[in-house]
């Protein structure tokens, strides 16, 4: 359990310091709060506080990159500027596309770079829908948010990979 | 690709949803010793709080909460009934400004109520003049501070 869940918030956060935090902070509120629970149900519980812990940490995050301008700074992640929101807001990578022929020790990274740029709500549904194998309405538990929310963020988050992704990634990947 | 089923369809999409799975499943077998060794003294850790960290709940928890709930709202009807009326603190600043900008004497104002009163009196009886501090007239004792 703790595996994938730190594969998710270090793909939400790009930190793996923030994605142990998060990991462990996720673990100790379902021990606290749901310990007396039948352990069949912790998985859905945890799915929930885990998403709760990285929408938090994104929040955090937009209030200290604003600040953190406001003094002259710069944004420690560009997928928290203060001009947007990145719960909400549509892909909007500055960075020129993938490579082609990029090898494919890069892809994980590579992966990760897009995933990581996507709106938090179009990964959170992309990941628990698409590699968690969650219904739509388990997502949309686990988000807090309507199942109707949940089909719009994959499926936008799933043109964007497409977009970023197919034309060189299935015809590199020989996995 | 379906936006009812919350599942994309379409055959290329699916191939690279695929893929995007199998590389995902490789990156989490793929963790370092030190990222594992992190995560299972995290476990650990948090199951060693099942139980040493949550009181046991007693049947007076609730009766607990109850008492919590109306000692507050004993407290904030006092506090309200016994704050001023709203006249009062409408009027705060301006009293403040003045009080702080008038050469007036203090007592001058913590009598003023009284000076007040006199003068409604003598309105009432026609006189002509209010009285202020001392015994002068107010218009005059104020001028001469």
């Amino acid at each position: 359990m703790e595996r994938r869940a730190y594969r998710l918030a270090m793909i939400a956060t790009s930190s793996r310091e923030d994605a142990l935090d998060i990991v462990q902070d996720a673990m100790l509120r379902l021990v606290r709060g749901y310990g007396d629970r039948a352990a069949d149900e912790w998985g859905a519980l945890f799915h929930r506080i885990l998403q709760s812990v990285i929408r938090d940490w994104y929040r955090r995050s937009r209030v200290r990159n604003r600040w953190r301008q406001f003094f002259g700074g710069q944004a420690e992640d560009p997928a928290d500027g203060p001009g947007e929101d990145p719960l909400e807001t549509r892909f909007a990578s500055a960075d020129p596309g993938p490579a082609v022929g990029l090898a494919q020790t890069q892809t994980l990274a590579e992966l990760d770079r897009v995933l990581h740029r996507l709106p938090l709500r179009q990964q959170q549904a992309f990941l628990l829908r698409q590699w968690e194998g969650l219904s739509v309405r388990q997502t949309a538990e686990a988000m807090g948010c309507s199942e109707g929310s949940v089909k719009t963020h994959l499926s936008r988050a799933v043109k964007v990979l497409r977009e970023e992704l197919q034309e060189y990634w299935l015809e590199n990947d020989d996995t | 690709m379906s936006d009812t089923s919350g599942k994309p369809a379409e055959a290329g999409d699916q191939r690279l949803l695929d893929a995007v799975k199998a590389r995902l499943d490789q990156s989490e077998q793929a963790l370092d010793g030190v990222t594992l060794g992190r995560l299972r003294a995290a476990r650990r850790e948090a199951l060693a709080t099942l139980g040493a960290e949550r009181p046991r709940r007693t049947w007076w928890e609730p009766m607990r909460g109850l008492a919590v709930a109306a000692t507050l709202a004993t407290l904030t009807v006092s506090l309200w009934s016994l704050s001023p009326g709203p006249t009062d603190t409408g009027l705060m600043p301006l009293e403040d400004l003045a009080l702080l900008t008038d050469s007036e004497d203090l007592e001058f104002y913590q009598d003023l109520d009284f000076y007040l009163w006199l003068d409604s009196r003598e309105s009432a009886n026609g006189d002509a003049e209010p009285v202020g501090q001392g015994g002068q007239p107010l218009g005059r004792d104020r001028q001469t501070g």
